[in-house]
């Protein structure tokens, strides 16, 4: 059964939220790209349009900005003070929390995983910039340091809310994106035809699934992953945070694990590692679009695009829309990287 | 009463005569910094989020090529030359507004050899740009260098514009933000803002919105802060003011001393950041998660710090802090503002 946009929406704003993104978010079509694209391959590029979720305003923008209003939402209401987490040194979301945390006036210690030795630079560095107290600690280390920080706010008093341990949490992406939904309902209103959502393995695109279903919309996502793992797996997690989602906002329907697309061709060697082809369309599109993108998330999501529609894996008559998740400081933490890969192409 | 010269209509009129292609996001938000606002104890503080253009980590001159890039297509060149400093946001911006318009677009960029690739100049060559990174020496002569290579690709069959030798780059600033200062006047009155004092870079943006705000009758005050340009403001911005009065054709157009310039927040140069400058970025940053950079409004944050601890900026009024972007350059600077403690 569909449910109307304005129950959904009301629905939504029953939810706990403290406000802190600019949205909605902009819409742009991507025409010099595509023609671009088109130049490489026989196969017949759709349109793209890109969703640009980099441009949610909140210490250099990106999706997650849309999650942490659900989250605080919920952080303030419960009265904790402090927030504690853990995140891997490139982290989106340790940045996130940190600005969410300076907005909200409370204090964060957040756990940085991996790359003890590198310097401060990217998310992290924004994280000090943005009055988090960052601990390094090797990945085998990290929940005794989460546990050791817990219990020293305990023992002054304190409240601390371990993002990783809550359930709700797990949930919030899925939620903003719901709410992106309807913007982008809106946006595409005009475009005839199917629409495939393009974006990362992650809560965003399973939102965006999740409102299609329960709006009757014709809309197919694809999910990219970024690192190897089991694509089985975030399929499981998705129906599994569809349903809690379905079942907080009275939802009818839930994700079905195979509501969507997942590609686990394109996560190149690990997580924080790109393959060239990465490096080669995060170029390609900036200098049609003047658009940036990173190579741990979106470089990987475009190179899975474009891989895709040079093997000629596009439906024809689908019109794309790329969600641009933000990412944009840890594009300086690639500085060699880049220089690198820029010069061998010369 | 302030007198009214034109209604916001009049003056958007004004605008809409010049060609223009879409390009940045706007308009851009104006937001209350309330943490920062409290912390201080002065009066209130707003941030207009000029950050948040969209074109390549943002910034105030994605408002300028929606009119520059229009014109140069127009008149049929297919390659841009632009000469700036290796560190420059003008160098990022333009390279990716010419590569939405699909200009060639080369890039001299001075005092750059050498340099570590980040910052802007990494964003500069993501984007394709055709670098030029000259030395000291060349640096002296950076117009000779873009001539010869001007020439050189004429004679090749481009044809090439010169950024540097033509008027109307000097202006388009002005008129984008002509048109940030209508913005601002609904913003400030859906907020029911009064006795606004705007702090900025002591540069064109300011300028546009004297200009919006003279016209309109607005009597809103301006702070503008000298930061580290190689050019003094009266040959950089006041000897355009009946430049952009004609090209505007407007009733009045900006003075000297509509703006309050203070100069005693230069420090030593760019690439040395004062104390007060790494404080205030640390300060906004964890207050209200706004992010400045340490050469543009980093330096206009320390300003409207201090001018607020000293009891120099009038309480009653409401500041509005124009946040012009740079972001890129937050990064150029990593190691020192990793380093600091207060």
């Amino acid at each position: 059964m569909i449910i109307s946009r304005e129950a959904l929406i009301s629905s939504i704003d029953s939810l706990p939220r403290y406000r802190m993104s600019h949205l909605c978010t902009p819409l742009e079509r991507a025409e010099n790209m595509r023609t671009a694209i088109q130049d490489m391959t026989p196969y017949f590029v759709p349109p793209i349009y890109i969703k640009r979720e980099d441009q949610t305003g909140l210490a250099f923008g990106g999706n997650k900005a849309r999650h942490m209003e659900f989250l605080f939402g919920h952080i303030l209401k419960n009265g904790y003070d402090t927030v504690i987490n853990s995140n891997d040194f490139h982290s989106n979301q340790a940045r996130f929390i940190a600005a969410a945390c300076a907005k909200t006036k409370l204090k964060y210690y957040t756990v940085a995983e991996d790359k003890i030795g590198e310097p401060l630079t990217g998310n992290l560095l924004l994280c000090k910039l943005l009055g988090a107290e960052i601990h390094r600690s090797p990945t085998d280390y990290t929940d005794k340091v989460i546990s050791r920080i817990s219990n020293n706010v305990k023992s002054s008093g304190g409240t601390p809310f371990i993002v990783s341990n809550d359930e709700y949490a797990d949930l919030c992406g899925m939620i903003g994106f719901l709410e992106a939904g309807v913007e982008l309902e809106s946006q595409l209103e005009p475009i005839t035809g199917r629409i495939r959502m393009w974006g990362l393995a992650g809560r965003s695109i399973a939102g965006l699934q999740l409102y299609a279903k329960n709006r009757g919309l014709n809309w197919k996502s694809t999910a990219v992953m970024y690192s190897p793992g089991d694509s089985n797996n975030y399929r499981r997690l998705s129906v599994k945070r569809s349903e809690q989602v379905a079942e907080l906002l009275g939802l009818n329907e839930a994700l079905f694990s195979n509501d969507f697309d997942v590609l686990s061709g394109y996560s190149g060697p690990a997580y924080g590692m790109a393959t060239d082809d990465v490096y080669k369309v995060i170029y390609l599109i900036a200098k049609t679009e003047g658009v940036i993108l990173d190579p741990n998330y979106t470089g990987k999501s475009l190179s899975a695009l474009i891989g895709e529609a040079c093997s000629g894996n596009l439906e024809k008559y689908e019109t794309i829309c790329f969600i641009h998740s933000g990412g944009l400081p840890q594009v300086f933490f690639y500085g060699d990287e880049f220089s690198k890969y820029l010069i061998d192409r010369n | 009463m302030t007198k009214v010269y034109l209604t916001q209509e009049q003056l958007q009129k004004k605008i809409d005569k010049f060609p223009r292609t879409r390009i940045a996001h706007i308009p851009t938000p104006l937001e209350y910094m309330q943490n920062l606002t409290e912390y201080l104890g002065g009066c209130s503080i707003w941030v207009k989020r000029e950050d948040m253009t969209g074109l390549a980590y943002g910034g105030n001159k994605a408002r300028h090529y929606e009119f520059e890039m229009p014109a140069i297509k127009e008149a049929g060149y297919d390659t841009i030359i632009n000469i700036m400093d290796y560190h420059s946001n003008n160098a990022r911006m333009t390279a990716a507004a010419a590569n939405k318009v699909g200009l060639r677009y080369v890039l001299i960029l001075k005092n750059a050899s050498n340099r570590k690739v980040q910052g802007n100049l990494l964003i500069d060559m993501i984007l394709g740009a055709d670098l030029h990174l000259l030395d000291e020496f060349q640096s002296a002569n950076d117009h000779e260098y873009a001539i010869e290579l001007k020439d050189r690709l004429e004679s090749e069959g481009n044809k090439v514009y010169l950024i540097q030798d033509h008027l109307y780059p000097k202006l388009v600033g002005m008129i984008g933000f002509v048109e940030a200062g209508i913005e601002l006047k609904s913003q400030i009155e859906k907020e029911n803002l009064e006795n606004i004092h705007i702090y900025g870079v002591a540069g064109r943006s300011l300028c546009g919105l004297i200009i919006a705000a003279k016209n309109m009758g607005l009597d809103w005050k301006f702070t503008g802060i000298t930061v580290n340009y190689d050019m003094p403001l009266s040959e950089y911005i006041f000897q355009h003011k009946n430049d952009i009065k004609e090209i505007l054709e407007v009733p009045i157009t900006f003075k000297e001393n509509d703006m309050r310039v203070l100069d005693e927040y230069v420090g030593e140069g760019y690439g040395i950041i004062t104390p007060e400058v790494a404080e205030a970025i640390h300060l906004a940053g964890r207050t209200d998660a706004i992010i400045c950079d340490p050469n543009y409004t980093g330096t206009v944050m320390a300003a409207i710090i201090d001018q607020i601890r000293q009891g120099k900026q009038n309480t009653s009024e409401t500041l509005i802090f124009l946040h012009t972007g740079g972001l890129p350059a937050v990064f150029t600077f990593a190691d020192q503002l990793a380093n600091f403690s207060d």
